[in-house]
């Protein structure tokens, strides 16, 4: 009984904390860009989407300025390609532009994501 | 049975609520404190491990600095801390800067004596050994002082940058000393890692080398224009005399130049929505003093947010550097700056307390000079 108890509360509760902002996923956007980008291999269209996404008003100030930076570096990334820029070339760019050129490590989210998106552009990187 | 559940359960997301206000007020409250009191308190500000804010209990009191005749600015070298004045050239006198940007040697004595002894000092024996961390401060003698301040204003004079712009950043960040040594690793006066080093190399060195090699301006480093290893093991080649500071500066310099290039065009960019009587030049010498620790991309997508978000609002004062009040760009950094998510809280305090704790540092470093000698770019106190 208190097997079945536990288990009804948990589903209730599960689905009231969905609807809660609080406890959604900051880089969902961010993600749902990279989904953009995977599935229509279009940098063009992952950029405009962020950078329409960003003007969206429910979302918070911090957000916005990750995915307007995500367009900023996929502009990069296309004006490499565009530019024939080496790929680790571009990638140190997107370092000392947006992350964290002493510490690799320690990059914002939208970086992260910038960065899997020049990974499926260039495999050998 | 569910029902008392979901009550206990709304009730918990009430209280959590309530904590996530009163954070927010607490956040508000302390982005209302003084500046002084925000850069005063005991920050680790350089997240590599250096952190030359007066905040070093038993610094050294600087007051030697000032130049009474019967008094030496300089230290009696021991055995302990003598261990660099070997590998300084014999003969070695202050050659001046006559450049209208130019800062005064003593503003560079001054950072080193607000370096806490001992602590974030390495010693190599080679080129290639690994630096022993924790060591005493290297002397500071005048042959240390005309090595330091001449490297730094042939580097400063090659690249065409303003020493008085550069100055707060690399006080802040090692003191100005040749062998600061930080947690991590950072290695040098521009306290270089091997990621840093990597980033420069691929993207900047080969063309700043080119244009080096083709003025006569640069003549005095090319030399030591030569890039830096990457690797850990050998980070003493980034900081040992008397190949640096110039090869370690060299990096500094290369970082500010694409650094400021990239703030410049940013903060152009949204002249039109900038208030008229914002002293411009002023903000981007602030934004590329904050870029030394922070990436400057970063800094200009808050600055155009921040500027979208508050409309028409905008006034010079809202540029402030300070924390004092909740609507400045500083205020606004704590809570919007992007980060990693991991320890957004600490780093964000940081990046907000950046400049007016650099900018601090560079005004007590004056006062102890004491006179009319200046160690920063005189727009910069407009927006403390």
């Amino acid at each position: 009984m208190l097997a079945a108890w536990l288990r009804k509360t948990l589903v209730v509760a599960f689905l009231i904390l969905r609807t809660i902002p609080l406890f959604a996923q900051e880089d969902v956007e961010l993600q749902n860009i990279y989904k953009t980008w995977r599935e229509s291999s279009s940098l063009d269209r992952a950029k405009n989407d962020a950078q329409k996404v960003a003007t969206k008003s429910q979302l918070k100030d911090d957000q916005k300025i990750q995915l307007n930076g995500l367009a900023s570096i996929i502009g990069m990334i296309q004006d490499g390609l565009r530019k024939k820029v080496p790929c680790k070339k571009i990638e140190s760019s997107i370092l000392i532009n947006y992350g964290d050129p002493r510490d690799k490590s320690a990059k914002p989210a939208f970086v992260k994501v910038g960065q899997k998106i020049l990974k499926d552009v260039c495999p050998k990187l | 049975m569910t029902y008392i559940g979901l009550v206990i359960l709304f009730l918990g997301l009430i209280a959590q609520a309530h904590v996530e206000d009163v954070i927010t007020a607490e956040d508000q409250e302390e982005a209302q404190t003084t500046t002084k009191k925000a850069v005063d308190k005991v920050i680790d500000l350089n997240r590599h491990g250096t952190n030359v804010l007066n905040s070093v209990p038993n610094a050294p009191c600087a007051c030697a600095l000032r130049t009474e005749p019967q008094t030496s600015p300089y230290e009696v070298c021991t055995t302990e801390n003598s261990y660099l004045e070997k590998s300084l050239p014999k003969k070695t006198s202050l050659v001046v800067s006559k450049d209208s940007h130019a800062i005064d040697p003593f503003c560079i004595l001054g950072a080193q004596r607000r370096f806490p002894d001992p602590g974030f000092a390495g010693t190599c024996a080679t080129l290639t050994s690994y630096p022993k961390k924790n060591q005493a401060r290297p002397c500071l003698s005048e042959k240390y002082l005309s090595f330091v301040y001449n490297s730094f204003s042939k580097v400063a004079k090659c690249f065409q940058i303003p020493e008085d712009e550069i100055f707060p950043s690399l006080a802040l960040e090692s003191g100005f000393h040749v062998n600061a040594l930080g947690r991590n690793m950072d290695a040098g006066i521009s306290q270089l890692t091997g990621d840093l080093i990597q980033a420069v190399n691929d993207s900047y060195f080969d063309t700043f080398l080119k244009k080096a090699q083709s003025s006569s301006k640069c003549t005095a480093i090319l030399p030591y224009f030569k890039p830096l290893p990457t690797e850990t093991k050998l980070r003493c080649a980034a900081m040992m005399p008397p190949n640096n500071p110039i090869q370690n500066l060299i990096y500094a310099a290369i970082l500010f130049k694409t650094n400021h290039q990239v703030i410049e065009t940013g903060v152009k960019s949204v002249k039109g929505k900038l208030p008229k009587d914002l002293d411009m030049e002023a903000l981007i010498q602030a934004l590329t003093v904050l870029s030394f620790n922070v990436a400057p991309g970063s800094i200009i997508l808050t600055l155009r947010q921040f500027i979208s978000s508050r409309g028409v609002n905008l006034g010079a004062d809202d540029f402030k550097m300070t924390r004092d009040f909740p609507n400045t760009f500083a205020s606004y950094m704590k809570l919007n700056f992007p980060v990693p998510p991991e320890n957004e809280n600490s780093r964000r305090n940081v990046i907000s307390v950046y400049v007016p704790a650099a900018l601090n540092l560079g005004r007590k470093i004056e006062g102890q000079i004491g006179g009319d000698k200046k160690c920063l770019p005189p727009g910069l106190e407009r927006l403390l």
